[in-house]
């Protein structure tokens, strides 16, 4: 049985999916990103595409 | 993103329902419907976004504004890093009306990430990209 989450997703949890090139090349460039800070701003926390992508992109 | 070093975060405005009933035409005129955008419509929801502003913070490297509800905030803040605005809309046929309205505050923006190319419009703006052509996921950029 899943745990009900807030539908935030680790990027481990895509290698199997996506493959680990794909995650390793990922992860290379969020380290020349080191403490940037962006914010996202939108309309609802909850239902919607937009909330969908925030959800599983802020983890 | 915050697992992996990048501090994002993630604000939501606020609005009563009338508020939401009208972005909810923007966002049908902007994909092609045909909508009523009164001048009473448009001071209520700019001044919405007004008093967002007054409560939100954004004091971040970049901000990343998502489709039309809250794309006048950009008027309201000294800019501390480039603001974008993500459209996740299919924007090949706006109301005219509409596009008129919103034009001119996308435009405030230092970029617009579409879906599509052709979704761009003509705006003039420093910089319009597609999804297939992401400031940070596309290797041709060298990012």
């Amino acid at each position: 049985m899943s745990t009900p989450t807030l539908g935030l997703h680790s990027i481990e949890e895509y290698r199997p999916l996506v493959g680990a090139e794909v995650v390793d090349r990922i992860l290379g460039k969020a380290a020349k990103l080191q403490d940037f800070t962006i914010v996202n701003v939108s309309s609802t926390q909850y239902g919607g595409g937009v909330a969908e992508i925030l959800s599983r992109s802020l983890c | 993103m915050n697992a992996i070093g990048i501090e994002t975060g993630w604000r939501v405005i606020e609005g009563r329902p009338e508020f939401f009933a009208f972005t909810k035409e923007l966002h049908n005129g902007l994909q092609g419907g045909v909508v009523d955008v009164t001048e009473e419509k448009r001071r209520a929801y700019e001044q919405i976004l007004f008093e967002n502003s007054l409560r939100m913070h954004l004091e971040h490297d970049v901000v990343i504004v998502h489709d039309p509800q809250a794309l006048p905030l950009v008027q309201h803040y000294q800019r501390s890093g480039p603001w974008f605005w993500c459209c996740h809309v299919d924007l090949s046929t706006p109301d005219p009306v509409v596009w008129d309205f919103l034009e001119s505050l996308i435009e405030r923006y230092d970029a617009a990430i579409f879906s599509l190319p052709e979704y761009a419009q003509n705006l003039r703006l420093p910089s319009a990209l597609s999804c297939r052509r992401s400031i940070i996921l596309d290797d041709q950029q060298g990012a």
